[in-house]
Parts: structure tokens; C-alpha cells; sequence
């Protein structure tokens, strides 16, 4: 008859050995067959866990806590060995899946807004944020509205001021009765129109492209971009025109930027006035961007001139009126450094990439 | 204008530094262009005597020249050798000792140098006498310069001639065109006290009955007034040094005293002179009328050309002909020469836009004179400016005036005064000024004022500016006039009071923005390109021939071309910069291709382009029409190692598109196969609006609804860009996109209760094309076919030649009730019914 000593003898040799297997076990298959062999209907704990009937009542507790030891054992250092296998399985695999992460990434790449459009935006928002509506016109435009309402009559010498190309071959008459027809020499046809179709107050900017018949170097372009400003009111000055441009400026080109007057003169406006950046390189101090002045010309402003009102049937006792005038180009070369203003219109990407 | 400060010293004390005062005159809206200081150079140049002319031993053309320029009894000699023909002994020249920088003339263009000791022909040379050219003075370099002969010999030549030029930018102030307009400008600016000459008539000898001079105006409104002078006995010679040195700053060439009198009263006074040759006028008489009919007229001096006259322009005649084109240049047979002894002087004024009609049409480039009326100048000038002359003419040409000037001044200008509310500068500028700043700027102006005095003029300014402000005319005016004198530092910086005006959104370019940004994120690159073309370039890329067969995709290319390339004459531009920019484009499609071929010719790779730009559109009766269109075009893109490759082919552009219309919220576009000549017969498709795919055949396609087309580029016209990989391009009526637009979405609910998805594959003929299967799998199915995908096309050995197999994945649902498979298998035999009738296909077993 079998005692209790014996059986206990047997559980522990059995897992000793058995537990002394499983480290040399390297495969699921091999795995999976040490637990059929052990752990299984038929394997070798059961075998024993069976001669456990044998035992006599009194020696059977302290025998069977001893195969529950070892069953448990037995099955953690399964689980454990399978774990390990496992976690070195997904390892392996994970290593087959391995990629260079510095090969560079597939598909198309970010485009590039022209930095005309961005210096738009950002004028744009400006203004916007002041109550400006954007509004736009036609770059072959008439004459009328080009120059003649503008205070500049037919035979001026203010048109000297901007060299135009002229077309005469549209079977068309304007509001004048007559056909001149240029391309715009600035946006300012649009204000005229604004004026003739809505009454004060008003306030509007207009971007877009006007023409040139200039020599181009690389500071002037016969095609280029501007934006102009205008506002009629009862009640606004040419302190409020220099209060908005020193708001865009500042947006611009930081809170430290004023904005200068120097007197000026264009037919439309009365009084006149060029308005000029501190230099945002030097803070004023004088440096080459400003030629030593530490001053930037930017463009053309003032109060809208009483003819201009009375043409657009706005009476100029009752209202005043502002407006201002540059270039998107110039602000473009000052804001991003850009030496030749032929760059914007060449469509170059080695140039257009550098405004992702 | 170009301003000497040391003949503007004749007239107003500068105490200021040239750089202060260009900066008061540029603040003060005299816009400095630039400042000029003459002699700046010449620290190594004398003045000096020429003492001794010897021939050159070895030289007939050179000569060896002695000349001293010690001063206060040094001894200081010099021997150098010359070429200039025009130099005497005892002349007294500019000399240039060794280390002089110069001007050489004999290169083009003329390069500075520095002097260096030279031996010419065997003699050696250690200095040179100087041109006007080669000191930088003026553009004379046939001769040396001689300088008067009481000029101080051993004076560095800076002390003698040095001068500093400023030059003016006048685009407003006519009145500035004069050195005495700038005086008074210096004066108002610095304090200054100012010297005009005095132009009273000078002493005259009484008129004989053979000396008549008779002035006639005929037509007033185009000669205000016009006085005239008759002086004899004059001696033609050359002006006095002072004069030719005032003249050469100014950048006009000394002529003769006579001419050079003219020349410089009118650079004084700003009031364009004429001095005729009194002898050859006949009937002593001038009139200033209107050219006749077929009148010619041979104008003076270097600009000597016969000019055919219009009846519209003026001109001054004698008893017989055209002697002189009013207010622009004289003529030929009145001209002052050397044998002149009487002169007859014209002092008129004309009206500005006439005479700049006249000389625009008649000469390459305006005169001083012309330059001048046409800006305006005082009626009131004419007069002074006459006697003026008459005074240097007595003076310098040893003149004898003749009986009193004849003035013909038919309605003498009169100016209301300018009521000016003191208000007016708070309501403009912002600014409160005090009474003593403005009647301060007023009277350093010369301008005459009533005070405010609600008795006598309602508490307004009454302004009545000097004669020489033609340019002052209203409130406005005096209001600039304060603001600039005063300084233009004093407006303040403020915002607009009161309620702001409604916003209004410019929905063209708030949805143009958005495209950009879509089009951004897709991968491409804005440009910008010329609005100006050629005929030639646009022909580059041809357009749909518009009459046409029966064939219905190249009807449609007809369609498509009428959107984005229309067969209309472009707008012609009439003073193009170059021949190949004298149409405004009615196409963007040349721009863009010209765009890509220019960055692969400079080695740029993955060219995405794209624009948003205007197509001209002439129309009947108006301005052209100005199409917005947006164009997108690429070559092929890069693929790299151990990459797979990102494709751009068809449906690359096609996938933009479709993104640009679905950021737009516009739904039901489609893609309809096009011949276009411009792109590939088999790779491109007219984009379509209010696409139905179930009318394909039978309807013909929309105009209105056509928006553009998308395409692989034709490899002939890739080939003309020198383009030699495969293009790719799409351009879109962005205009017409735009009136479709939506911004805003409608929520619908999500369904509430489960889809059935299965695969449904149709074997149908190759050339069909799969959007029929799908339209039709959900017509078939409809309402419970709630999506339809294509996820695969086979074409190959498993399914019989000339078909191919389109798979797709079908979405079964209703809105109201979850499907049961009885109504599942009912829906799926109704499509597959459906489907295999509409495409003559069959289902995939």
C-alpha cells in the first residue's frame, strides 16, 4: 500500500523535473505537448493525482494539499514559459515590420500660398476687424473713373504721374459719353464706384492688380498689386486715417511702429500726404533698409478731395472723406525680405516654396 | 527742377545744411529727389593761368601748355600736354594735378579715373587742363573749360565753382518750376527774409513810326494775354560767366546772351519767354491763332524739324505764316542769329491742356517752355518777367528799349477769395489750431486774410492767396497749406467715432480664399501670372473647332472652351511695353503651361501650380467681361526609394477637383468624356454641374451647366512648351463655382437603425463606363440603396474578352425599420435585375 511520504516524493520529483523542462521549450508545438504530457487528461500529475484514491482516509489531506501545490506550480510555470514565449514571438515579428523613419514621406506636400495673397490676408484682416468691406472692380476700366471723376481731367499733366496703356478698340461708351478705356493705373476707379452706388457712411478696401507703362527694374513692375482704403463719414479726419494705418502697421510690423506724414501731392486728395513706416529694421535708428532715414516710404493718402466727393454726388460740406493707397508688392519685399519685386510674377517654386 | 543753392542764395539766405533743408522741402511736400554736391571731386583741381602754348615736338595735333596756379606770390608751375584746340595763353582754366579724378569720355559709357603722371608722345605730362565733361560739370568736352578772366588764379577750383544742386520731384506746385517759387518756399519754411528783383520797365527810347509791334489774341480762351517787347541795337555775344554757370546748373546748355536771357528769367520767374528776330517778322505783328488749315511749320535749333500743324493748336504767327508753336518751341525763320540786332520779346500766357495736347502731339518730349504752361502759370507773371528780361537785355546786350511794352490782356484773371470757416482744419485734420498758427502760416506765405469777424464775414477766414498760387482754390487747399507749414506731425492718431457700418462679405473672395486653402493643402503652389498676352502664345494651345460633327465629345469641347478659352478677339492694348504683351489673355491655360515648362527648364521637380486669376472676355457694349477661372496644372511627381510611388495621373487632378467642389458644398458634379485638342483623346473629361448620368446620350449636356475640364495635357502641345514628361491639367469657371456655392449645411439625422452592406460585381462591356453601373444599381434599389462604391475593376483572363468586372460595395437601409433579409433579397434581385437590363452586363457569380 502506498503512503503518503511516497506520493509526496513522487509530486515533488515530478515537478522538479517536469518545471526543469520547460525552459528548453522554444516552440508553441513543444509547449503544447509538455502540457498534454503533464498537465493533460492522461498526463503525468493526473496519473498521480488518481493513486491519491489508494491512500488510506488519514494520509489523503496531507497528500492531497501537496498535489494541489504542485498542480498550481505546475500550471503557473506553464502559463509563464507561454507568456515568455509568446512576448518573444511578438518581438520577432514586430522586428520583421521594422521601417526606416527617415525615408521621406509619401504623397504631395504642402503647397504654398503666393505671398502677395498673404500680405493681402493680412491687410485684409485688418481692416475687416475695422468695419472695411473688401470690394473689387475691373482692371480694364474707363477712363471716366480711372482719372476724369478722380480730379483728373482729359489733358492733366497729373496723368504724366502714371504712365498708361490705353485701349481704344471696344465698341463701348462709357458713363462720360465717350470710350476711353485704359487699363486701371490704380485701384481707386473702384472707391469712385463705391461713391456713385452707396452713400456714406462708407468704408471699404480694394485690392487688385493695376497696370504701368514703366520701365521694370527690380523695385518696379508694369503689372503689380494694391490695396486701397476709403472712408466717408460725417465726422472722420485725417487723424483717423493715420490712427488705421499706424493699426496696420502695428499689425504688421510690431506695437513700436509710427506711422509719418510728408506732404504730398495727388489730384484726388486734398490735403495730401505721403506716409512713410518707421523702419522696422532699425527702429529708426537709420540702417540701409531706410537708407539712413530711418524712415520707409510706403505709399500715398489723405482727404478725399472735395471734387471727388461733389462728382460722386456726395456733398463735402456735410461729409469728409479719407483714403490711402500702396502697393502689396512693397509691403512684401519690406515684410519678407525680398530684393527684387520681378521675383513675384516670375512663378518660380524655388521662390514660392519659401511662403509654405 | 534742379536748384542751385548758390543762385537760390540770390534770392532767400540759406543758412541750413543742404541734407536739412531737402528734408524741411520733402516734409513740406517739395519732394527732394536727390542732392548734388558739384566739385565734390576736385581736391586736386586749381584755377590757372596759361602762361606759355608750345607745339608738341612729335605731335601735330598736341600741344605742351604752361600754366601757374600759385596764389599770393607762390610760385606754382605746370607743363602739360593738351589735345583741346580752344585754349589762348592767358586763358584761365581749370588745372588737374596728378591724384585728379575725372570723367574719361572715350569709353561708353564714361568711366571716372584718377590722373596719373603720363608721358605723351616723348613729353611728359603732370597734369591736365579740363573739360566741363571731365570736372563732371556739364556734358562739354570738345574744349576746355575757360572760366572767367577774373576768376582767382591758385584757388582750388571747389572755392570758385563749387555748388550744391538739389533736385525737385514737382508732381503739384507749378509754382516751384522757378527759382523765385522755391525762394518763397525757403523763405515760408526757415524764416528767411526773400529778394525778388525788381522788375520795373527799364528806361525807353520813344517808338518810331517803322518800329510798330502789334499784338493780337484771337482766340482768347487759348492765349490769356500776351505782352511784347521791341529792343534794338543789340550785340549778340555770349552771356557773362555767372549767367552760363546759373544755366549749366539748372541743366540748360548756354546759347547766346539774347537766348540765355530768355532761358534764365524764365528758370527765375518760371514764366517760358520767346525772343524773335524782330527783322524777320513781318509787319512787326504777332497774333496768336489757331494753325490753318495745312500749315506747316519749321521749328529752331537743334530740334529742327518741319511740323505738319493741326487746327486746333495755337500757334504765333507773323503779318504771313507761323512763326513760333505757341507755348512750345519757335520757329526757324525768327530765330535770334548772330547777325540779329532787334529783337521782338514774347512774354503770353496760354491755357495748359492745349498746349499739352499740342506739344504731346507734336514732339518726341516737352519743352522747358511747355512743361511749364501746361502746368499753369500766373497771367500776372507775364509782365514782370518781360522787363525782367528787357533789363538784362539793356544790361548784358547793350539793348535800347523801344516805346512802352504792348500788353494784350483781354479779361484780366480774377480769383474769388476763399472763404475758409475755422472749423474746417478741426473737421479735416483733426488738429485744433490756434489763431496765431494759422494767420502765422498765411502771412509767411503772402497770403492776404480777414480775420473772423461774424460782423463783417460770418467768423470765417477770408483768404485771398498770392497771384503765383494758381493751385490754391478752395477751403481744402488753405487747410493743407496750415497743416504743411505748421508740420504735418501735429495730426493726431485716432479711430473713427460712432456706430461702424454694417460688414458686408465679399463672397467672391472669401470663397477664392478658401479654394486657395484646398488648393494649398493639396499640394500646389499659387502663381500669379501677366494679365497680358500674345495672340501668338495663346494660339499655343488650341481651342475646340466650333462648327462640328455629330460627335458628342467634341461638342461638348465647344462648350468648354466657351467657359474657359472663348472665341472671342481679345481686348487689344494699344501702347503694349513689348509685342508679346498686347492682349489681355482670354485664356490661363497658356500662363500656367508656360509656368510649368519654366520651373522644369530650372530644374524644379513635383511642379504642383496653380491660379486664381481673370480671363478678359470682350462683350458688345461694356467693358469686357473679367472671368475669374481657377487653372491647376502639374508634371509628374517624384517618387522616391523604397517608396511606393504617389501617383499623379487623371484621377490625381480629378481627386482636386472634387475636393475644391465638396469644400465649395456643391453636389451632383460630374466628369464627361471630351475630344479636346488641347488635351489627350482618351484622358479627358468636361466638368460637368447638375450632373445625370442616367440621361447620357439622350440629353444633350447643359451650357450653363458646363464649368471646365480636367486632363493629361496632348503631348503636341506639352511639346511646344518643350514640356517632355506628361502633363496634367484642370481649369474651372471659378466665377460660375461661385454662384453654386453653399456655405451653409442642412443637419440631417443620423440613421437610427442598421445598414445591410454587401458586394454586388457586374460583368459588363470594357467601354462602358462604371458610373452607369453604379447609377444604375441605384436606381434599381432605390430607396433602400443608400450608397454605392466601386472597389474594384477587373479586367483579365477570368472574365470573357471585352468585358471587364466592376465590384462594388452596395449599403442597404431604411430610414424607418431595420431591414429584414425577406426585404434584403427582394431589393438585391430588383438591382440586380435592374442593373443588368440598364448596362446589358451580368451579375458576377
Amino acid at each position: 500500500m502506498p503512503t503518503s511520504t511516497n506520493l509526496i516524493d513522487e509530486l515533488d520529483r515530478l515537478e522538479q523535473q517536469a518545471s526543469a523542462e520547460l525552459p528548453h521549450l522554444t516552440t508553441d508545438t513543444s509547449l503544447d505537448e509538455w502540457r498534454v504530457r503533464i498537465l493533460g487528461r492522461n498526463g503525468s500529475l493526473a496519473g498521480l493525482l488518481r493513486s491519491l484514491g489508494t491512500l488510506a482516509a488519514d494520509e489523503r489531506p496531507r497528500a492531497g494539499a501537496a498535489a494541489n501545490r504542485a498542480k498550481t506550480a505546475l500550471e503557473a510555470a506553464f502559463s509563464e514559459r507561454q507568456r515568455t514565449l509568446r512576448a518573444a514571438s511578438r518581438i520577432q515579428a514586430l522586428e520583421a515590420e521594422r521601417i526606416d523613419v527617415t525615408l521621406p514621406a509619401r504623397g504631395v506636400q504642402l503647397g504654398s500660398l503666393h505671398p502677395i495673397t498673404r500680405i493681402r490676408r493680412e491687410i485684409d484682416s485688418v481692416f475687416t476687424r475695422l468695419g472695411f468691406a473688401v470690394v473689387e472692380g475691373p482692371e480694364v476700366e474707363w477712363d471716366h473713373y480711372n482719372f476724369t471723376l478722380l480730379n483728373i481731367p482729359p489733358d492733366h499733366p497729373a496723368r504724366d504721374i502714371q504712365d498708361t496703356y490705353y485701349v481704344s478698340d471696344l465698341q463701348a461708351e462709357g458713363p462720360d459719353g465717350a470710350n476711353g478705356v485704359v487699363l486701371r493705373t490704380h485701384t481707386s476707379p473702384v472707391q469712385i464706384r463705391t461713391m456713385l452706388a452707396q452713400k456714406p457712411p462708407i468704408r471699404v478696401i480694394v485690392p487688385g492688380k493695376v497696370y504701368r507703362n514703366e520701365a521694370t527694374d527690380a523695385s518696379h513692375e508694369a503689372m503689380f498689386t494694391q490695396v486701397e482704403g476709403l472712408c466717408v463719414d460725417e465726422h472722420t479726419t485725417m487723424g483717423d486715417l493715420r490712427g488705421s494705418l499706424t493699426l496696420m502697421i502695428r499689425t504688421l510690423f510690431g506695437p513700436e511702429s509710427e506711422i509719418r506724414f510728408r506732404c504730398g501731392y495727388f489730384p484726388f486728395v486734398e490735403p495730401g500726404a505721403e506716409f512713410d513706416m518707421s523702419c522696422h529694421v532699425c527702429n529708426g535708428g537709420g540702417c540701409r533698409t531706410c537708407k539712413q532715414t530711418g524712415w520707409i516710404e510706403i505709399g500715398g493718402c489723405g482727404m478725399v478731395h472735395p471734387k471727388v466727393l461733389e462728382n460722386c454726388g456726395i456733398d463735402p460740406t456735410r461729409y469728409t472723406g479719407w483714403a490711402f493707397g500702396f502697393g502689396y508688392e512693397r509691403m512684401a519685399l519690406l515684410r519678407y525680405g525680398v530684393d527684387d519685386i520681378r521675383l513675384f510674377y516670375t512663378n518660380d517654386l524655388r521662390f514660392l516654396n519659401q511662403f509654405r | 527742377m534742379n536748384v542751385s543753392l548758390k543762385w537760390l542764395r540770390d534770392y532767400v539766405d540759406v543758412t541750413l545744411p543742404a541734407e536739412e533743408l531737402a528734408r524741411r522741402l520733402t516734409m513740406a511736400g517739395i519732394e527732394v529727389d536727390g542732392i548734388h554736391h558739384v566739385g565734390a571731386s576736385w581736391e586736386n583741381v586749381f584755377v590757372a593761368r596759361i602762361d606759355k602754348i608750345e607745339p608738341h615736338p612729335n605731335a601735330d595735333r598736341l600741344r605742351l601748355v604752361t600754366a601757374s596756379y600759385g596764389s599770393s606770390g607762390a610760385d606754382r608751375t605746370l607743363r602739360v600736354v593738351t589735345g583741346a584746340p580752344n585754349i589762348n595763353e592767358g586763358d584761365v582754366v581749370p588745372l588737374g594735378l596728378v591724384g585728379t579724378r575725372y570723367r574719361d569720355n572715350h569709353t561708353d559709357p564714361p568711366v571716372e579715373r584718377v590722373l596719373q603722371p603720363t608721358t605723351m608722345r616723348g613729353v611728359p605730362s603732370e597734369g591736365m587742363v579740363m573739360s566741363g565733361f571731365e570736372l563732371g560739370l556739364n556734358d562739354d568736352h570738345a574744349g576746355i573749360m575757360i572760366l572767367p578772366p577774373d576768376t582767382q588764379v591758385g584757388l582750388p577750383l571747389a572755392e570758385a565753382l563749387g555748388d550744391t544742386v538739389i533736385e525737385l520731384d514737382l508732381k503739384g506746385r507749378a509754382d516751384c518750376l522757378a527759382m523765385i517759387g522755391v525762394a518763397r518756399e525757403v523763405a515760408a519754411l526757415t524764416g528767411a527774409d526773400i529778394r525778388v528783383p525788381n522788375p520795373a520797365a527799364p528806361p525807353a527810347r520813344d517808338r518810331r513810326h517803322d518800329e510798330q509791334v502789334i499784338i493780337e489774341i484771337e482766340v482768347p480762351a487759348l492765349c490769356s494775354r500776351f505782352v511784347g517787347v521791341l529792343l534794338k541795337n543789340v550785340k549778340i555775344g555770349p552771356s557773362p560767366a555767372w549767367m552760363q554757370e546759373r544755366l549749366q546748373a539748372a541743366g540748360m546748355r548756354p546759347i547766346n546772351n539774347v537766348v540765355d536771357i530768355t532761358n534764365f528769367v524764365m528758370l527765375e520767374w518760371g514764366q517760358p519767354l520767346h525772343a524773335y528776330d524782330y527783322d524777320s517778322v513781318r509787319g512787326g505783328r504777332l497774333v496768336a491763332r489757331p494753325a490753318r488749315e495745312g500749315e506747316t511749320l519749321l521749328t529752331l535749333a537743334e530740334e529742327r524739324s518741319e511740323i505738319r500743324l493741326a487746327t486746333d493748336q495755337l500757334v504765333i504767327a507773323d503779318g504771313e505764316r507761323a512763326v513760333g508753336l505757341a507755348g512750345v518751341i519757335g520757329g526757324a525763320d525768327t530765330e535770334v542769329r548772330e547777325t540779329t540786332t532787334s529783337i521782338l520779346l514774347e512774354a503770353a500766357n496760354f491755357k495748359p491742356a492745349n498746349i499739352r495736347r499740342t506739344a504731346r502731339a507734336l514732339l518726341p518730349r516737352p519743352t522747358e517752355a511747355s512743361r511749364r504752361f501746361e502746368r499753369g502759370i500766373p497771367p500776372e507773371h507775364a509782365m514782370p518777367a518781360a522787363m525782367r528780361a528787357a533789363q538784362l537785355m539793356v544790361e548784358l546786350a547793350g539793348a535800347e528799349v523801344v516805346g512802352e511794352p504792348v500788353d494784350t490782356y483781354p479779361a484780366p484773371l480774377w480769383r474769388e477769395p476763399i472763404v475758409l470757416p475755422i472749423t474746417e482744419l478741426k473737421r479735416l485734420l483733426g488738429v485744433d489750431y490756434d489763431a496765431s498758427t494759422i494767420e502765422g502760416v498765411f502771412d509767411r506765405l503772402r497770403f492776404a486774410y480777414q480775420k473772423p469777424d461774424t460782423a463783417v464775414n460770418g467768423g470765417n477766414y477770408v483768404v485771398t492767396p498770392p497771384v503765383w498760387r494758381l493751385d490754391i482754390e478752395r477751403p481744402a487747399d488753405l487747410v493743407e497749406e496750415v497743416a504743411r507749414i505748421d508740420g504735418y506731425h501735429r495730426i493726431p492718431t485716432t479711430l473713427m467715432q460712432g456706430a461702424p457700418p454694417t460688414p458686408v462679405i465679399n463672397r467672391e473672395l472669401q470663397w477664392e480664399d478658401r479654394v486657395r486653402d484646398v488648393m494649398v493643402a493639396s499640394g500646389f503652389a499659387e502663381v500669379v501670372s501677366y494679365a497680358w498676352t500674345s495672340q501668338e502664345k495663346l494660339a499655343l494651345v488650341p481651342r475646340a473647332s466650333v462648327a462640328d460633327t455629330g460627335d458628342a465629345g467634341a461638342k461638348l469641347a465647344a462648350l468648354v472652351d466657351a467657359r474657359i478659352a472663348p472665341n472671342v478677339e481679345p481686348v487689344r492694348i494699344d501702347n503694349p511695353s513689348n509685342r508679346d504683351q498686347d492682349v489681355m489673355r482670354t485664356c490661363a491655360l497658356p500662363s500656367l503651361l508656360q509656368s510649368l515648362a519654366d520651373n522644369l527648364r530650372r530644374q524644379s521637380r513635383d511642379v504642383l501650380l496653380f491660379e486664381i486669376g481673370r480671363i478678359y472676355v470682350r462683350r458688345d457694349g461694356k467693358l469686357p467681361e473679367e472671368r475669374r477661372v481657377l487653372t491647376a496644372v502639374t508634371g509628374e511627381l517624384r517618387t522616391g526609394p523604397g517608396l511606393a510611388p504617389a501617383q499623379i495621373d487623371f484621377f490625381f487632378m480629378k481627386s482636386v477637383l472634387d475636393t475644391v467642389l465638396a469644400r465649395m458644398g456643391i453636389a451632383g458634379h460630374g466628369y464627361i468624356a471630351v475630344q479636346h485638342p488641347a488635351f489627350h483623346p482618351h484622358r479627358a473629361a468636361g466638368v460637368i454641374l447638375n450632373h445625370r448620368p442616367e440621361a447620357a446620350g439622350k440629353k444633350p449636356v447643359q451650357v450653363e451647366d458646363v464649368i471646365g475640364v480636367t486632363g493629361e495635357v496632348d503631348a503636341e502641345t506639352a511639346q511646344r512648351y518643350d514640356i517632355a514628361q506628361r502633363a496634367y491639367l484642370f481649369c474651372v469657371d471659378l466665377d460660375r463655382l461661385i454662384e453654386h456655392a453653399q456655405d451653409v449645411r442642412t443637419f440631417k439625422l443620423l440613421a437610427e437603425y442598421p445598414a445591410v452592406i454587401e458586394d454586388l460585381a457586374f460583368v459588363v462591356k470594357s467601354d462602358l463606363p462604371a458610373e452607369r453601373v453604379l447609377t444604375a444599381i441605384q436606381r434599381g434599389g432605390a430607396p433602400l440603396v443608400e450608397a454605392v462604391e466601386l472597389f474594384d475593376v477587373y479586367q483579365g483572363d477570368r472574365v470573357p474578352e471585352g468585358t471587364r468586372s466592376l465590384a462594388f460595395t452596395v449599403t442597404f437601409r431604411a430610414a424607418d425599420h431595420t431591414l429584414t433579409t425577406e426585404e434584403v433579397a427582394a431589393v438585391r434581385a430588383r438591382v440586380i435585375q435592374f442593373t443588368e437590363r440598364q448596362t446589358s452586363g451580368k451579375l458576377r457569380g
